[in-house]
């Protein structure tokens, strides 16, 4: 908790430039010699948390590839079945997010607290923004029944899960066989990246909170910067979602 | 002049006393559970992993017992199925991969380093935690049901069977990212901590292995992670991806899993080949043998452990190119190996070898290591693997690699390091008895298993023919040998705890680094900041003072 | 992209007491993060352009390379790998490479399967004997490909209930592992083993498998030679 504690006192002393190597700011956590040791140590460990991130999605990717080779009419099928405009509106959405977040480093690496301020709460806006779109095109899979595995065909309440009475399947059964494989894989990619924009909430509001207490400076903005790389990572997985599910030409003949 | 000076501009900010060693810094149990210090956390896997150890040993124990004789005796088939499973787990992903890494990684790495602490000590904190979580949702398994699918949770029978299938996934799925924030942590350690002096041609070989290990930690483990979700939505949801059922493709669970689990592998046994560098310099008192190619075999096997996946899958029906170009790879393994396996013999050859009770278990490492590895070699040959597959060759081979090299290689650690991290010296008489009796116990349970699995008895088997009686009653008559041992070996310690004699700053009289602090270390590890001005095993440029004892 | 025109050599402070140990961070100008966004939105609307386009195939690897080359974007402007250390590049291109090889040897897999030994890959419905998941598909005999074959001949599906049809696990042991004779029935073995298990505790609880599966967890395979003969897969 070193670092969290206060960083005005920090600023103040520095200015006063009477600090000497003997004695850490307090952001600077006691096994470091340096800011640019701890700075870079926060990178490559974010870096390299990115790496494991990005082996985490490659096996839905690799099972996406292989089911879509098999089931191809299916997958054609099931994405015909998602909105276009949608999927582009938010990725359109989540790329000008990962903008403010590069520009919120930015500014706080010019010490522009307020300028960071306004740019961070501009990058929470734009995810909120995605997750209400992802939960617009979610219920309207709900209510056709377009859902993973098993649930394929049957319509169900977004919120209960539970059968919607007097809903009709008719929906579902007209598409080819398999198309419930194409659902699983989006429900669990979308799914899972959705958790990752939520976890991505929740770290920026605390962000914004340490930089509202003034913790950040020229000096220190290693959370703004480690934080954005995370942010681009789930940009970056959109960013290829969004060709794979919503972009699907037609392999072959429908015969639905 | 010391060839590890101290750099007097050491920051003096007040954390800790250097004349009170981290044991007496502060007293109480919320010193320890709260504390950032990588040697408390390390202690606290040390013990967390040593309990789950007994626990999956007494296990594997039940096993051997009911296969003392063939038909129904001390439990039933699903009971067997249940135990042998509980075995596998527990001592994968609770025990084995912890083991090194975490626990005498953690305790060593940042002094090795000259560092105060890892990089960043709250998430070490907070691996720990994560581990504990893990173990917890296992433990609810058990007590739940427990799980009979074999540590490996194949589908589809891992989707229908059942039993706490979806809490023991979660237990792994969680440990598995305690993993994942220690590899990160000891890379950026490794990078970004080393004392001055300390250059990556100077770097002790234990932290290259540890290094290798955590470059398979970060990028393998997230595989499983994703792995054992798609596992848990089957079984909650049923979304069908690994259900022939609906259009699924369970062999590709199969590929899902091992593209971890063989690197995990690696994970188990670079850190072990890591340890026996640092015995086996120290107790002959020589640089190891081509530095330069062991730690780049140490890398090389981290990569190859990528391609190799699919040999556990040659009969799963998999494509014929797969199961060829699988094995070719498969070959590959044994080049790093074989190179460390030379330069270990290159350095014991004609040294003056001092016989110690770490050194046994280190010499022990490397004899059946070249058992596990050359037995390796059969199954990678696809037309042997086709006979030998999931017979108790396999459980032979394997053991042989994670217990007679990783888990004696961990044995040899603690041995080594105890004085280290206890500041206790134990009876080392006794010691090297407690050594003979493991080493002849092990060898009596696994040598026979080879015969018994190339003779064709299937492993995880409850039940056998009348031929094969001899040999398993061979193997579990060994398996009390090695509890024996096993039980004197912590009752050893324990008593050294108590009423150990002090050990010395340096008892081995290693010119490694971690024996230029003070012994046990103080709250930040060196009195003041180290600069390495030689290599770890430059024991021809170490000085009188650093060997000595004292 | 425009960014060497107009990115202002600022650094991230140099006047702390710390010196050159200070940080010193890139900072880019607020035009080239914005010619970068529009980069982005560019390349997106580019690929949802060529979607519409009927390109068979090719279609995947354009909207893979439009979001690769997007991805190029965001990783070196976005994410400083520009003006970064050079090891976190190289962790991204390790992360990239294995993901590579995760791809290129599962598919060597998935996609050839029974290509030399058509029998021993070969998977069936055992009701239908249509073609299962994973099939070889002779592309000689079947010019429509994997996709349009799978869909043809499979029975009506069944995506709503798991136990109306009969399928063959995947894991096709070989015919001659089945050392030990294997006496159930194959309905048998493909039902669970814990359903079997009780019924014959004296038995090995394996009994139901073949000797050298590769699992227990596989005890629902059926040595081959109990299923339908492979040729059936193939009308």
């Amino acid at each position: 908790m070193t670092e969290a504690t206060a960083a005005a006192e920090n600023e103040h002393e520095h200015a006063e430039g009477e600090e000497h190597h003997g004695d850490h700011p307090k952001w600077l956590q006691h096994h470091w010699d340096t800011p640019a040791q701890q700075f870079d140590a926060a990178k490559i460990g974010m870096w390299a948390f990115l790496g494991q991130e990005l082996l985490f999605f490659s096996g839905l990717f690799v099972a996406y590839a292989i089911y879509r080779t098999w089931y191809g009419d299916a997958f054609a099928a099931g994405s015909h079945e998602l909105s276009r405009p949608l999927g582009t509106i938010n990725t359109c959405v989540l790329l000008f997010s990962s903008l403010t977040a590069a520009l919120a480093v930015r500014s706080s690496q010019l010490g522009k607290k307020n300028e960071t301020t306004v740019l961070i709460l501009l990058t929470i806006a734009c995810a909120f923004a995605f997750l209400c779109i992802k939960y617009m095109e979610y219920h309207v899979k709900f209510e056709h029944g377009l859902l993973p595995g098993s649930f394929f065909g049957t319509p169900r309440d977004i919120l209960t899960f539970a059968p919607i009475p007097g809903a009709t399947s008719e929906h579902a059964a007209a598409l080819p066989p398999h198309t419930h494989a194409f659902f699983s894989l989006y429900f669990v990619m979308t799914g899972l990246h959705a958790i990752h924009v939520i976890i991505g909430i929740g770290v920026w509001i605390w962000i914004l909170r340490r930089n509202l207490r003034g913790d950040f400076s020229r000096r220190y903005f290693t959370p703004v910067d480690v934080t954005a790389l995370y942010w681009h990572l789930v940009d970056l997985v959109w960013i290829y979602l969004f060709p794979m599910l919503y972009l699907i030409d037609y392999v072959g003949p429908h015969k639905g | 002049m010391a060839a590890i000076t101290t750099d007097h501009k050491g920051h003096g900010d007040g954390h800790g006393d250097p004349n009170v060693s981290y044991l007496d810094v502060k007293k109480g149990i919320m010193s320890w559970l709260i504390t950032l210090d990588h040697k408390r956390i390390g202690i606290m896997y040390l013990v967390s992993v040593m309990t789950f150890f007994v626990f999956a040993g007494v296990m594997a124990l039940l096993v051997r017992l009911k296969l003392f004789t063939p038909g129904r005796t001390i439990m039933d088939p699903d009971t067997y199925n249940r135990v042998f499973t509980i075995h596998g787990v527990v001592m994968v992903f609770l025990f084995i991969i912890p083991a090194i890494p975490a626990a005498l990684g953690n305790f060593v790495l940042p002094i090795m380093l000259g560092a105060k602490d890892v990089a960043f000590p709250r998430l070490n904190l907070l691996s720990y935690y994560i581990y504990v979580l893990g173990s917890c949702f296992a433990i609810f398994s058990l007590v739940n049901g427990a799980v009979d699918t074999g540590w490996t949770f194949y589908t589809p029978y891992s989707t229908t069977t059942n039993g706490a299938v979806v809490a023991m996934v979660m237990g792994a799925f969680i440990a598995g990212f305690s993993s994942i924030l220690t590899g990160v942590n000891f890379i950026v350690t490794i990078h970004k901590l080393r004392a001055p002096g300390l250059t990556w041609s100077r770097l002790p070989l234990f932290l290259w292995g540890i290094y290798a290990t955590s470059i398979l930690q970060v990028l393998a483990t997230p595989v499983l992670a994703i792995t054992l979700l798609l596992l848990m939505l089957e079984r909650v949801l049923d979304i069908g991806i690994f259900d022939p059922h609906k259009g699924g493709d369970p062999v590709l669970f199969q590929h899902f899993f091992w593209f971890y689990s063989h690197p995990a592998v690696y994970i188990m046994i670079l850190p072990g080949m890591a340890i026996v560098n640092e015995l086996i310099a120290t107790f002959t008192h020589r640089k190891i043998m081509g530095y330069r190619a062991v730690f780049i075999s140490s890398l090389a096997l981290a990569l190859f452990s990528f391609l190799v996946w699919a040999h556990h899958m040659f009969v799963s029906g998999q494509s014929e190119y797969a199961n060829m170009v699988f094995s070719a790879l498969t070959f590959l393994v044994a080049i790093p190996s074989g190179v460390k396996v030379f330069n270990w013999t290159g350095t014991l050859y004609k040294a003056s070898i001092w016989v110690a009770s770490p050194m046994l278990y280190a010499l022990a490492f490397l004899f059946q290591f070249c058992i596990g590895g050359l037995t390796g070699l059969f199954l990678a040959m696809l037309a042997t693997d086709v006979h030998l597959h999931d017979t108790y060759f396999v459980v032979a081979h394997f053991h042989y690699v994670m217990v007679g090299s990783t888990v004696f290689a961990f044995f040899g650690g603690v041995h080594f390091w105890w004085p280290k991290i206890t500041g206790k010296l134990y009876p080392e008489r006794t010691a090297k008895t407690i050594f003979w009796i493991i080493f002849v116990g092990y060898n009596t349970v696994f040598l026979p298993q080879f015969v018994l699995g190339s003779r064709g008895m299937p492993r995880r088997y409850y039940d056998y023919l009348p031929q094969y009686q001899t040999l398993h009653q061979i193997s579990t008559v060994g398996s009390w040998i090695l509890a024996f041992g096993g039980f004197w070996m912590i009752f050893m310690f324990i008593q050294s705890l108590r009423n150990g004699k002090k050990s010395p700053r340096n008892p081995w009289n290693s010119a490694g680094y971690e024996w230029g602090s003070p012994t046990p270390p103080p709250l930040e590890n060196f009195v003041k900041q180290p600069v390495f001005t030689r290599g770890p095993y430059d024991y021809h440029l170490a000085t009188d003072a650093e060997v000595a004892e004292d | 992209m425009s960014e060497h025109d107009t990115a202002v050599h600022d650094h991230a402070h140099d006047d702390g007491p710390y010196g050159e140990a200070e940080v010193h961070a890139h900072i880019g100008s607020y035009r080239a993060y914005f010619a970068v966004f529009m980069g982005l939105i560019f390349f997106t609307l580019l690929t949802v352009g060529v979607a519409g386009i009927h390109l068979g195939r090719a279609n995947l690897a354009v909207a893979v390379i439009i979001a690769s080359l997007k991805a190029a974007l965001v990783c070196t402007f976005f994410m400083h790998l520009k003006d970064d250390n050079k090891f976190n590049s190289l962790i991204l291109i390790a992360a990239i490479t294995f993901i590579g090889v995760f791809f290129a040897l599962t598919l060597n897999d998935v996609d050839y399967r029974g290509a030399l030994d058509t029998q021993s890959g070969t998977r069936v419905f055992l009701q239908s004997g249509a073609d299962a998941p994973g099939s070889w598909v002779d592309p000689i005999k079947h010019e429509e490909g994997p996709a349009g074959e799978g869909s043809k001949v499979e029975p009506a599906p069944t995506t709503t209930s798991t136990g109306s049809a009969q399928v063959t696990p995947e894991s096709t042991a070989p015919a001659m592992s089945a050392a030990t004779p294997t006496e159930t029935a194959t309905a048998q073995s493909a039902a669970p083993m814990q359903s079997a298990a009780p019924t014959q505790s004296a038995a090995p609880v394996h009994s139901a498998a073949p000797a050298h599966s590769s699992a227990p967890a596989h005890s629902a395979a059926p040595a081959h030679s109990a299923a339908p003969p492979p040729s059936a897969a193939h009308p």
